[in-house]
């Protein structure tokens, strides 16, 4: 998820032009809207809406492809839940086989809510460097120290992920089997807690590193930015479709 | 005082968690400019030194001054580290940004540089190291050498008065150790430089201590201490192969 980060950060797009306070505060209310919309014909069109800005920033297709899998994963795991118990009262006739509407409609629901709010962090993160995206965010309240600690997840996720993928690595070279037997899962309790103890080091010594650079509990960053009245309109206009959504969805 | 000494051990000692010393009774000075080599084996206490000069390693016995000021006073380690740089043993301690660009601009953005200056700094000190390239690259993704420059860069960037160096030339292929040699002999620092690698202190610096056990075993000009086959013996190091050839020390590389 953090990969994207900064890697588009540098390209250029109306969406990357776009006055990061303005971006940011029109998009999380992008996110609300589409989190309260409960119909899935408006849901259909916020994903496509969300599709459309998000191939503007110029990350490619696949890469926010990726982000779809945790809502199909959710969706059929509502699904299936829903189906098991029950809970479904009216069914379609597909030959041999009776759907149930209602799991399935309610899957298809969290589904689209996910898959739109996945697809929108994609403009939200990756059009502008990270610590510009911070800087927002401390703008808009967040306290500093909240917004330090963000900075040091977005870096130790990627580095915990590697940690975690190369002890276990090492640990398999040296003959570990994973299995559920209590012997074998007692080494495994050492190498996660030995994980989380260079972890918690580490994160020590990077605090350390930016203390020694300067760092004080504030963020410093450029902040080159002018409201112009085409972020208003950019802001306006993404605002708009997102409210004419919420509007069909209400009165539908 | 005569000289102004940039750095200043009077018997200095570090103890953790009171258990054994891991550094104690160091004595060692540092005029500006001077560039010192801190040799010796492993878990000599050569790390530790140098976090003690920072202030990141309490100071449990004896003092400690850098720059003039006294490092174990709270109230004078931001002065102390605006004027004091190090570059630490594992570069993934150093670079903690999303990108290479990030990394190298947080501390002169930090210092309260203007933005022209911060990525007229930026660029320059990355073209020095080589990584001109890899600017918006994603630092965790990295080759080691590569990190290795880049941590390089976040430190030189911010251009302090005095540069502590923690096994600099680890994971370097021999061009990156050259362009390290052709930065740090440039340098107007005063540099302090713990490493194994011992052709490279022959090359760059003049005067190397050599630590073992936390003790201080000897203070002198590199080639001499280097050359001493009995002394490196002793403490678990070898004179390089450029001085075993010759069969007598050189002068120190300039
Ligand atoms: N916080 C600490 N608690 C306990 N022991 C410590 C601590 N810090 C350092 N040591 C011990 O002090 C000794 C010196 O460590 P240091 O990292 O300074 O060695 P070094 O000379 O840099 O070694 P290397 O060449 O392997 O990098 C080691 O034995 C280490 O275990
Ligand atoms: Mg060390």
């Amino acid at each position: 998820m953090f990969a994207i980060i900064d890697h588009y950060a540098h390209k250029d797009s109306w969406l990357h032009r776009w006055h990061p306070l303005a971006k940011v505060i029109s998009l999380l209310a992008c996110v609300v809207m589409i989190v309260s919309l409960r119909q899935i014909g408006p849901l259909a069109l916020a994903l496509l809406g969300s599709w459309l800005l998000a191939l503007g920033t110029t990350v490619p297709a696949r890469a926010i492809l990726k982000r779809q899998k945790v809502a199909l994963l959710l969706g059929t795991a509502v699904l299936l839940v829903a189906w098991l118990t029950g809970r479904g009262q009216t069914h379609w006739q597909l030959g041999p086989l009776a759907v149930p509407v209602d799991p399935l409609r309610a899957a298809a629901t969290l589904a689209l809510k996910i898959s739109s709010v996945l697809v929108l962090t994609v403009p939200l993160l990756a059009t502008q460097p990270f610590f510009v995206f911070l800087e927002t965010l401390r703008r808009l309240g967040l306290p500093n120290r909240m917004v330090s600690m963000l900075l040091l997840m977005s870096r130790y996720n990627l580095v915990l992920a590697d940690r975690v993928q190369s002890t276990l690595r090492a640990a398999k070279m040296r003959g570990l089997r994973i299995s559920a037997s209590p012997a074998r899962l007692r080494p495994l309790g050492g190498l996660f807690g030995s994980m989380v103890l260079q972890s918690l080091e580490q994160a020590e010594r990077v605090d350390q590193a930016m203390r020694l650079r300067g760092f004080t509990g504030r963020i410093r960053t450029s902040w080159p930015y002018q409201l112009r009245p085409a972020d208003v309109a950019k802001s306006a206009a993404v605002l708009l479709g997102a409210a004419i959504l919420l509007a069909w969805d209400l009165w539908r | 005082m005569a000289v102004n000494f940039d750095i200043e051990c009077t018997n200095a000692g570090y103890q953790p968690h009171h258990g054994h010393w891991v550094l104690r009774g160091i004595h060692l000075t540092a005029a500006p400019r001077e560039r010192i080599a801190v040799l010796g084996p492993n878990g000599a206490g050569k790390t530790s030194l140098l976090h003690m000069l920072v202030g990141i390693k309490p100071i449990h016995e004896g003092q400690i001054r850098v720059g003039g000021v006294d490092v174990s006073q709270d109230s004078h380690i931001a002065s102390i580290r605006q004027s004091v740089g190090l570059i630490f043993q594992e570069p993934d301690d150093q670079l903690f940004c999303a990108t290479v660009y990030e990394d190298v601009a947080f501390g002169p953005r930090q210092m309260g540089l203007s933005e022209t200056v911060v990525d007229a700094r930026v660029r320059s000190t990355l073209d020095a190291v080589g990584m001109a390239d890899q600017a918006c690259s994603v630092s965790h993704h990295l080759s080691s050498g590569q990190k290795r420059r880049a941590s390089l860069a976040t430190v030189l960037v911010m251009q302090p008065k005095i540069l502590l160096l923690d096994e600099p030339t680890n994971d370097l292929d021999p061009r990156g150790r050259r362009m390290l040699e052709r930065i740090l002999l440039d340098c107007p620092q005063t540099l302090l430089i713990a490493t194994h690698d011992l052709e490279f202190v022959l090359r760059v610096c003049q005067r190397a201590i050599l630590l073992d056990q936390g003790r201080l075993i000897t203070d002198g000009p590199a080639s001499q201490i280097l050359s001493d086959a009995r002394l490196m013996d002793e403490h678990g190091l070898e004179v390089p192969g450029s001085l075993r050839e010759r069969h007598w020390p050189v002068s120190s590389g300039e």
